[in-house]
């Protein structure tokens, strides 16, 4: 059982409120996506979920409990996070980084067992960062890096983990391997995933469920075709695009146009 | 229902190259605690007047409870030993522990590899406390202890709980606003420090020497004073050892794998602090122990806290013992201050294991 529930939240800084009264289930097993301008709120919404920021107003339920009155390492053993740029510390090896995933399962004497080794090593190889278990944080790329904090979170074996742009600074053979990971990780080992992504295609093609934000409050929600649409798009990014079936899965794949007055053949500036 | 079920075992050669590395700390750092009982003998044994090894060894086996060994020694060279000289090595090697652990602790805390113990006014507050003693000149010795060191612990403890009430957002402890706080007071504290100690007149070497660090006039009720409080700390400090690793990601990440930061900062500055207060009211404001000693451990053995706040004691206890030792010695019968051989010393070993170990240990 690991779901979460949102009643009512509102998440503010300060007096600017960024998320007005939003509300959403998690189902068990399911990856939701969570898409969005820049800024709508969609690490802010990850940092409420995780107790860092506390609502304004609302509750936050995970397994039915009040995050607000769960303690940090509670939290923790039940769900991951997977930040945007994580700031990671140089010296550092990749293996420790990792490692870290272990702490709120740790006993009393803080130190990794054998098993909590492995279980890292483990992650590391699905991540496709084991050959950088030595190497240290510094020397490395900001592609291994996010696969490192990927490989961390898995480590925590959390049954609910949550993606901020997980594949940002990954090139585009990563983006899939990673997000095939987490989708299998769902699907076969029942672990809910929620990713707050800003590209659309990669949305409608991992996501079961999307929830569109728009001015702070939930603008669509639903199955991937129902909430990428020309019509949202237009609405709630302002950007004109064409939303057209997948031709192998037929999931909505959105094309953008480049503006006419540069890609007519022979044509040259004009745009006519 | 746990993800990673399927994979029962990696390699064991793996996953035993991470455990082998533990193996190795923990034979480096049994062998360092060790080593401080022959470095604690040596020191007590080398001064003003010559005094065998093996006799200080059974001098010190003698007091121990249970151990009857027939006195072959002459009174004086007990007396030297036990009441003059022990006191003064152990109160510096409690102090060279207290400011290597503080350091580390600040270090991790603040993220920085320029941090040390005195950054939040402690070393300030100390030393105005120090000089108003000096300038007062009661007659009372506070309880035994010295009147000096008493002032300097209030005043140390003084100014950062000063520090920390003004560097206070709401209920957390930024470590940026602490900072700024500690700075501007310590800036403070010290211009009237220096005021007072310009027109102090001739008490004005006594301030001098005390402001460069020693422990010229040891007595064992501050042994046993500063032995439970540096204790307390040190080993408080040394349960966070995971908690710090972990906050060497950001704030957030460390909160979101399970760490209550604020509690741990709270804890954490709270043993920091009352372990540096204990040791620069009894030593004076030695400088540089802090800031060296986790670095060179960190060179040698790695940044896990788990492993670098217990070698630091160790190193540090065994640093300052025999900086004390040269202090006394080297341009007998004057005395060096303390701070001044800790720097003079301190800064080229410290180059040296740099040049040694030239990879990114921060």
């Amino acid at each position: 059982m690991s779901k979460l529930q949102l009643h009512n939240v509102t998440l503010a800084y300060g007096t600017r409120v960024v998320l007005r009264d939003i509300s959403f289930d998690t189902q068990q097993g399911e990856t939701l996506g969570i898409v969005g301008p820049n800024g709508c709120g969609k690490s802010t919404l990850i940092k409420a979920i995780t107790r860092v920021l506390p609502p304004s107003s609302g509750h936050i339920l995970l397994d039915g409990r009040d995050v607000a009155k769960m303690s940090p390492g509670e939290i923790a053993r039940l769900t991951a996070v997977v930040p945007q740029t994580p700031v990671l510390p140089e010296a550092f090896t990749a293996l420790e980084v990792v490692l870290m995933g272990r702490t709120p399962h740790l006993g009393f004497l803080r130190y990794e067992s054998q098993r909590d080794v492995s279980i890292a090593l483990h992650a590391m190889e699905m991540t496709q960062t084991s050959h950088l278990t030595e190497r240290r944080i510094g020397e490395l790329s900001g592609g291994e890096r996010q696969r490192l904090v990927i490989a961390r979170a898995l480590t925590q074996e959390p049954r609910i983990v949550l993606l901020d742009e997980p594949t940002a600074h990954l090139d585009i053979n990563y983006q899939v391997e990673t997000l095939d990971l987490i989708s299998s990780l769902c699907a076969q080992q029942g672990l809910t995933a929620l990713i707050a992504l800003h590209d659309l295609n990669l949305a409608a093609q991992y996501c079961d469920r999307i929830i569109m934000i728009s001015d702070g409050r939930i603008y669509a929600e639903g199955l991937p075709r129902e909430v990428i649409t020309e019509q949202n798009v237009r609405q709630v990014y302002g950007a004109e695009v064409c939303v057209t079936p997948h031709p192998v899965n037929s999931l909505p794949a959105t094309l953008i146009t480049a503006n006419g007055s540069r890609n007519l053949a022979g044509k040259r500036g004009q745009g006519k | 229902m746990p993800i990673l079920a399927k994979r029962d075992g990696y390699p064991a050669e793996f996953a035993s190259f991470h455990l082998l590395r533990w193996r190795s700390r923990v034979y480096a750092l049994i062998a360092l605690a060790v080593l401080v009982i022959p470095v604690v003998v040596l020191a007590v044994s080398i001064g003003s007047t010559e005094i065998p090894f093996s006799t200080t060894a059974k001098i010190l086996v003698s007091k121990l409870p249970f151990v009857s060994i027939s006195h072959t020694w002459p009174g004086p060279v007990e007396t030297a030993i036990v009441d003059i000289r022990l006191p003064r090595v152990l109160l510096a090697a409690m102090a060279g522990a207290a400011l290597s652990v503080a350091g580390a602790t600040y270090q991790g805390l603040f993220r920085n590899p320029l941090a040390d113990p005195y950054l939040l006014g402690v070393m300030q507050g100390a030393g105005l406390g120090a000089v108003v003693g000096f300038v007062l000149n009661l007659g009372w010795e506070g309880w035994g202890l010295g009147l000096i060191p008493m002032l300097a612990f209030t005043g140390g403890l003084g100014a950062a709980f000063f520090v920390y009430y003004l560097g206070r957002v709401g209920r957390t402890l930024p470590m940026t606003t602490l900072l700024l706080a500690g700075v501007a007071m310590g800036a403070f504290l010290s211009a009237i420090t220096s005021y007072l100690a310009l027109t102090s007149g001739d008490s004005l070497h006594g301030i001098y020497s005390w402001l460069m660090g020693g422990f010229s006039s040891p007595k064992w009720i501050q042994v046993e004073v500063m032995l439970p409080l540096v204790a307390l700390g040190v080993f408080t400090i040394w349960l966070y050892g995971q908690h710090l690793n972990v906050m060497q990601l950001d704030e957030e990440q460390a909160q979101q794998l399970g760490i209550n930061v604020e509690r741990t900062k709270r804890i954490l500055l709270l043993a920091a602090t009352l372990i540096t207060a204990a040791a620069v009211c009894f030593g004076g404001l030695i400088a540089f122990v802090g800031i060296i000693i986790p670095h060179a451990v960190r060179l040698v053995w790695g940044p896990d806290y788990r492993f670098l706040l217990p070698l630091s004691t160790a190193a540090g206890a065994i640093f300052l013992i025999l900086a004390d030792l040269l202090a006394r010695t080297a341009l007998s019968p004057e005395e060096i201050p303390l701070g001044i051989i800790t720097a003079f010393f301190g800064a080229p070993f410290f180059l040296y294991l740099l040049r040694q170990r030239k990879r990114a240990v921060f």
